[in-house]
Formats: structure tokens, C-alpha cells, sequence
């Protein structure tokens, strides 16, 4: 693994040139960032632009070379922002320590994404959120399918392209509030929160957020579904 | 101390370069769509242009065309990674790497026998067609994402 890890490192930059393309969607996400935030599987750094200004970060990976080269980057942060080693399925950190937990391109990965879900949920304070930047299996059978044989090679090099990883969240404990397609339904950006153990309920969580009424989007087409209400858009599920 | 520009002057000036990107991108994922289908199905014409006719030699051909279109779809689409994105390249060329050798295939069984730039054109037609089909997917996968959220949580934001 640390020799994948540490070859990826050396291409990382180049497969990552297309920020352009993904900027937008990465910037939108990010900008959601609050408190004291915890960024898995920082890589080379690349995401740390669009990391709001002022916060109190810590970004683990697994790998030192990704670390070493992450760390110009990480200088050029305005705020606090801590380099560590750390692998995503056993966090060294205690029970509810960040306020927002944040990951790009990182569940395709790991060798195992539920446990890494279920460790961020643990780190995570109740009511903190979690946002990701994953690719995963389309829903599309010919796509599904091209993604299929893709993994086939791209699994040689540490990468899962076919993972679905949106069950995966909720699973782990989250509660999810929206997806965003990046790219169809590959690339998505993904908000969920951690469920309050006060006995608040989702709904009243999700009004008294102050970033869920930030946005002038972001409270824009809020739907409750209870019971057996049918799909908004049937045939499309 | 006065900012020279408004957040609303900003916003609008970053609205105006995401639009130009999104424009940007559509035309580059359509031309290099076109230019792999293209590509792809010249490498088919050639290998059935070389390997002479018959029953097995047709499937030789075919074995051999397809394998080499695909090796220069991945070439194709490495290339245009760090440009169009790494997935954003991957995925949809793959299914025109596949798709445009299998017309020149289907045009041989049928006995039309194309020139090199009818076979370049006619890959260019599958990609570009390729290329519509993803984007029509593209304005549909709003909806099935919201979908999929209600699905798993029964609440959901519009996306």
C-alpha cells in the first residue's frame, strides 16, 4: 500500500488538473466548512484553495509523500491548518471533536468506506456536518457498467471507480440533506448531517442550522416525505 | 475603507466565468468526443483494411481492431485528463472507443466498404451522438438525485 500510495502521490497533480472543471462544485462545498473542521485524505493539497478563510483544520492521510507534498500548500492556508498522518478507518481522535468533517475523491479509496463513515461519524459533535466530493457507480446501466470495467485496471492502482457510496452514508448514521451532481450522476458533492442525540428531531435541526439558512438556495425547495408519499418523479428512481 | 467592487458586482462576475467555463467544457468534451470516435474507427478500418478478407480473418479483424481502439481511447483520454477531468474524460470515451470500431464492423458485415474518411466520419457521428445522449442523461440526473436523497432519508433539498 505505501508504495501505491506513494506512486499516486508523483501523478496526483496531474489527474487532479482538471480543478477547473470541478472548481465550482468544490468551492460551493467547502465554503460550508465551520468551526473546527476535520479533512480527510488531503492528498497533495490541491482542495486547500477552496477551503473558507479563518478555520481551524486538520487534514490527515495515509501517505507521507502526499503529506510532504501537501505541506506548501497547507503554509499558504489563511487560518489554522494542521498536516497529519492519520488512516481514515481508525481516527486518532476522541468521540465529537469537529464541528464539520469534509472529504474529495476519498471513499473510492479506502478499503473500507463504511468504517471510515462510521469513524467520521463518531468524530464528529452531533448536529456537525459532513460534506463530500465522491465519484461513484452511476445509476445508469451503461455507465454503471463502463465504471465496472474501468475498476478493472484502475483497482491496480488503489482506486474503486464503481462504489456506491450514498447508502454507504446514511448507514454510517447520517442523515442526508442534498446532493449535488458534479458530473451526471458520478461525480456528486454530497451534505449530510450527524444526527443531534438531544432528542431534536431532523426537521427542527435542519431550521435552527444556521448554515442550512445561510444561502438564498440552500432553504430553497425543502420537501418532507413521510409515510407512503410517492416519488416526486416517478420512473426516474 | 471602500471595496472598489460590490459583492453583487462579484457574484456576477463569478457567475459570468462559470458560464464561460461550463461553455468551454461542452464544446470540449463534443470535440473530443468526435475526435476519439474518429480515431477509433480509423483504427478498425486499418485493421480490417490489413488483414486479408474471410469468415475468421473478419473475427481477427474485429479481435484486433477493437483492442487497439481501446488502448488508443485510453491513450486519448489520459491525454485529456488534466484538461477536461480525469473521470469527465474516461467515462464517455469509453463507450465511443466501444461504439465507433463496431459501426465500421456492422458497415463490413453489410458489405459497405467506406473510404478512411467516411469511417473517420462515421466515428465522428457516434461520438458526437454519444455526446448528446450524456448530456440529455446530464439534465435528467437532477431529478434522480433528488430521487435517490428521498429515497434514502425521505427528506431532500432541490439540487
Amino acid at each position: 500500500m505505501p508504495g501505491i500510495t506513494g506512486w499516486r502521490a508523483r501523478l496526483y497533480d496531474a489527474c487532479e488538473g482538471s480543478m477547473l472543471r470541478r472548481a465550482r462544485h468544490k468551492r460551493n462545498l467547502f465554503r460550508e466548512m465551520t468551526g473546527s473542521t476535520l479533512f480527510l485524505a488531503v492528498g497533495t493539497g490541491t482542495d486547500i484553495r477552496y477551503f473558507p478563510p479563518d478555520l481551524d483544520i486538520t487534514a490527515i492521510d495515509i501517505s507521507d509523500e502526499m503529506l510532504r507534498r501537501a505541506a506548501p500548500r497547507a503554509m499558504q492556508y489563511p487560518g489554522r491548518l494542521q498536516l497529519m498522518k492519520a488512516d481514515a478507518l481508525d481516527l486518532p481522535f476522541a468521540d465529537d471533536s469537529f464541528d464539520t468533517a469534509a472529504t474529495s475523491c476519498t471513499m473510492c479509496s479506502v478499503p473500507d468506506p463504511l468504517r471510515a463513515l462510521r469513524e467520521l461519524h463518531r468524530v464528529l459533535r452531533p448536529g456537525g456536518r459532513l460534506l463530500m466530493f465522491e465519484h461513484v457507480r452511476s445509476r445508469s446501466r451503461i455507465l454503471g457498467r463502463v465504471l465496472d470495467i474501468m475498476t478493472l485496471y484502475t483497482r491496480l492502482g488503489g482506486t474503486e471507480m464503481n462504489r456506491d457510496t450514498v447508502p454507504h452514508v446514511t448507514a454510517a448514521g447520517f442523515h442526508i440533506q442534498r446532493i449535488e451532481s458534479a458530473y451526471l450522476d458520478i461525480i456528486l458533492a454530497i451534505r449530510a448531517v450527524k444526527e443531534p442525540s438531544n432528542g431534536k428531531s431532523a426537521e427542527s435541526h435542519r431550521r435552527s442550522s444556521p448554515s442550512m439558512s445561510a444561502g438564498a438556495d440552500s432553504t430553497k425547495g425543502v420537501k418532507k416525505k413521510t409515510g407512503d408519499q410517492k416519488c416526486h418523479t416517478p420512473g426516474k428512481c | 475603507m471602500l471595496s472598489s467592487t460590490t459583492p453583487r458586482q462579484t457574484m456576477r462576475a463569478s457567475s459570468g466565468r462559470d458560464a464561460l467555463t461550463t461553455t468551454a467544457f461542452f464544446v470540449g468534451d463534443a470535440l473530443f468526443l468526435a475526435f476519439v470516435g474518429a480515431i477509433a474507427a480509423a483504427v478498425m478500418f486499418f485493421a480490417h483494411l490489413w488483414i486479408p478478407h474471410g469468415v475468421w480473418n473478419f473475427i481477427v479483424a474485429m479481435t484486433i481492431g477493437m483492442i487497439a481502439a481501446m488502448i488508443a481511447q485510453m491513450v486519448m483520454a489520459f491525454s485529456a485528463a488534466p484538461l477536461l477531468g480525469s473521470i469527465e474524460s474516461m467515462v464517455p470515451s469509453m463507450l465511443v472507443g466501444m461504439a465507433a470500431p463496431m459501426i465500421v464492423c456492422a458497415a463490413h458485415i453489410l458489405g459497405w466498404e467506406w473510404s478512411f474518411i467516411g469511417a473517420c466520419l462515421a466515428g465522428s457521428l457516434i461520438g458526437a451522438t454519444i455526446f448528446t445522449a450524456i448530456t440529455i442523461y446530464s439534465i435528467q440526473c437532477h431529478a434522480r438525485l433528488r430521487c435517490m436523497a428521498e429515497r434514502l432519508t425521505g427528506h431532500t433539498e432541490a439540487t
